[in-house]
Formats: C-alpha cells, structure tokens, sequence
C-alpha cells in the first residue's frame, strides 16, 4: 500500500510539472471595483488587465513581473512593471486566471509581447477618457493588452467589439473573447503531498464522481 | 413667532421627510445600485430605523430585483454591522447562484461578515469537487469560488487555515494563487512556515511561488 502511494505521489507530481501554467504574454486579469458586474463594464465583475511579463530572481526570491497601464495619478503610474501586490492593488481585489488568444501565440509572439511592452514603460501614458484605448500614445488597461497582441498579428476581441473611441471594449469583452491558458488536468496539482493527503484525494475523487451521477444539482447553483 | 411656528411644522413634519427620501433613495438605488453615496445613505437610514432596515431586507431578498440591487443592499445593510443584516446576506449568499453569488461572495469580505464562512466554504468545495471539477465550464462558478476564498481571508475565522491548506491540495494554479493572497492575510502562526513551503516548492509553478514570496515580504514587513 505504501509503494502504492509512493508511486501515486510520484505520478500526480510529474502531472504538475507537465500542466499548463501562466505563461509570458498572457492577458491576466482581477477582479473590480465593489465586485460587482455592471452594464457599463460587462457581464463579469472584471476591473484590471494586464500582460504577465514572466518571473524573475531578486536577492534570492522569485518575483512575478506584470506589465500594465493604469491612470496616472497611482504610485507608480502610467505603463510599468510591477507584481502581484500593485497588479491586485494592494491585494484588495482577487486574482481572476491568464488568457490568451484562441490561436495560441507562438514563443516568438510571446517574446515579441513582453519585449514591446518593456520598451513602452513611461508614467503618463493613461486615457481617461478611453477614447485612445489602444493607444498608439495613450491607453487603457485593457487597450494596452489589445494593442501589444494586435501588434504581433493576433487579435483578443473581435473589432467589432473594440471600436478603438473607447467603450465598449471591456475587461469583460475581452475576458470572454479569450481563452483561458490552463490545462484541464490542473487538479492533478498536489505539490505538498503527504499519505494523508492522499487518503484525503481519492475520497475527493469519489465525491467528484458521485456528483456526476444521479445527485440533485445543490439549490446554490440555480441561478438567482 | 413666525419662526417659532415654521420650526415647530419642520419638526413634525421631519420623520415623513425622512421616510419619503429613504423610499426614495431605493428607488434611486435601484437603478444606479453602483453609486456607493446611494449605498452610504442607505446604510445610515438602516442603521437609523429598524423599520427601514426590515424593508431593505426584505427587497434584498425578493428575487424580482434585480442581482445588482439585491448586492448593493447586501453591502449596505452589512455596514450596519447589525447582526441580523450579516446573518440575512449570510442565507442569500448561501442559496444564491449567477451574478448574485459572484456578488455577494466578495461583499461579504468586503463586510467581514461573520456568519459567512459555511457558505463561502460550500461555494469554493462545490467548485472544486463538484460536476465541473474545478474547470471552466461555467466561468461564473469560478469566479465566484475565487471571490469566496478572496473573502475567506477577508473574514479569517480561527478554522480557515486548515480550509486554505485543503483547497490548495486540490486546486488550479488560479485558485492557489489566490489562496497564497488569503493565507497571507490570516493572523496565524501556521501561515509563514506554510507560504515558506510553496516558495520553496521545485515542484510548484513560478507564478504560485512568486506569489508566495511576496506574501512572505508583505508578513515580514519588508
């Protein structure tokens, strides 16, 4: 039993390693003001976008790099590089996945997006008023993500959604324009395995399969 | 006297105009539920009047109205820090499902609501063990299960430690980055060996390990 779960566990880790994970260049997004999902923002509560620049080693530590446009007046302001804490502003708003393009971006896509939006860093780059979404001198959050991808041949939201004046290209647009950068095995994660996880995992499994069965669908999931 | 007499009428006419306007400012509300003035001036009406307080509750929970009104009085009513306003949006939370759920899941942090924590938990377990198994098939549903660990650490309870630790076991590296966010907010003594752990983690994704780093600095205070 024990050479079991030995290789069980060895097995579940090498699924972790081989799945999908945020990549350079995907559009990533939080959540938004109050969470709540407006008419004038979209379906989904969405609030912030921005381009994951990939990681890097500082005194020791791995740090995200996020790349992003926000309004002028934040510290600091404009496109700039940042990580989680500024990204997720202040940890006050969770953090939503990484999307792409339905045609995947190829690595030298990739490569070309986060060069370009590392040579675009400046303070006072933000559109209030959303009319130069895409820039080429002023954007928005989201504009700038649309911009950088257009740049390089791909193409986030259909055109007809982002008019290039301004509204109504949305985080939300968008959000639902791309696709998510995941594996669908991704639950195979168990990174801080111990037997007693994995007791916890199989029991896990068999709720999952119940569910699948003849179980009522739980009231919390009819919609309100 | 003149002046006597106009103040002797305001004062007696002063709890109709009270009443007309906190009808009136539901009704503006309604449709502008995003104007957090509206939703200030509700509170304070609420916690002024038990009357007004009852009848947000029960618009709250009439589902004739729509999702985005329902949440705006949620958040109002929970300022009141009253207990019977935390314990109503506590069973909304907990039998509400779409644009509600997604809502009220991040309000209820938003209000450190404490008798959220069970529905917050069931929102995030059926996320991730349920039908869709932590996929996409509905966005809403995750995005309301990240949402509640998102308020999960808002809230902290004494148990949610353990909760965090058993969710990220079983979760994608979405969730887990955001359940790297919540532990890192919980007054635990178990949070940092933890967070040190994932950094530490070959086996983990640089995202989940960056994002614990930063936890681990934010605790540290660096």
């Amino acid at each position: 039993m024990k050479k079991f779960n030995n290789i069980l566990a060895l097995l579940l880790i090498s699924l972790s390693v081989s799945a999908f994970s945020l990549e350079k260049a995907d559009i990533i997004y939080t959540g938004g003001w109050f969470g709540l999902p407006y008419n004038l923002i979209g379906d989904l509560p969405l609030g912030h976008v921005g381009i994951f620049a990939g990681t890097e080693l500082k005194d020791g530590k791995i740090k995200a790099v996020i790349i992003d446009c926000v309004p002028d007046y934040f510290k600091p302001g404009g496109i700039r590089k940042v990580s989680w804490k500024h990204f997720t502003h202040n940890f006050s708003y969770p953090y939503y996945g990484n999307r792409t393009t339905p045609q995947k971006p190829t690595q030298a896509q990739r490569e070309a997006i986060v060069s370009m939006a590392n040579s675009m860093l400046k303070p006072k780059a933000y559109s209030f008023t959303h009319e130069s979404q895409k820039g080429p001198n002023k954007f928005d959050c989201v504009g700038f993500t649309e911009y950088l991808y257009e740049k390089v041949g791909l193409n986030p939201t259909p055109d007809d959604q982002d008019s290039g004046w301004g509204w109504p290209l949305t985080p939300s647009e968008q959000f639902y324009a791309t696709v998510a950068n995941t594996s669908e095995q991704n639950l195979s994660y168990i990174n801080l395995i111990k037997k007693k996880d994995l007791n916890e995992y199989e029991s896990l499994r068999n709720i999952s399969v119940n569910y699948q069965s003849d179980i009522a669908v739980p009231q919390s999931w009819q919609e309100d | 006297m003149v002046k006597k007499t106009i103040l002797t009428a305001l004062i007696f006419s002063m709890p109709a105009l009270i009443w007309a306007s906190s009808d009136n400012i539901l009704s503006q509300l309604k449709s502008d539920p995003s104007n957090e003035n509206l939703i200030s001036q509700v509170s304070v009406f609420a916690l002024e009047k038990e009357d007004f307080l009852n009848k947000v509750l029960e618009e709250m929970a009439s589902p004739d109205n729509p999702s985005s009104y329902r949440c705006s009085l949620a958040k109002a009513v929970s300022a009141t820090q009253k207990d019977i306003a935390y314990v109503k949006t506590a069973q909304l939370l907990a039998r509400s499902g779409g644009d509600l759920e997604i809502c009220l899941s991040k309000a209820v942090g938003d209000t450190k609501n404490p008798y959220a924590s069970a529905a917050l938990e069931s929102n995030v377990e059926e996320f991730i063990y349920g039908s869709d198994k932590g996929g996409e098939k509905d966005i809403k549903k995750k995005i309301a299960a990240i949402n509640s660990i998102w308020s999960l650490g808002e809230i902290g309870s004494k148990e949610v430690m353990e909760k965090l630790e058993k969710y990220y076991n079983g979760s994608d590296e979405v969730l887990r980055i955001n359940i790297v966010f919540s532990m890192g907010k919980l007054k635990n003594n178990k949070v940092l060996p933890y967070l040190r752990k994932i950094a530490q983690n070959a086996s983990e994704s640089m995202a989940v390990r960056s994002a614990a780093y930063e936890m681990i600095d934010e605790l540290e205070g660096k």
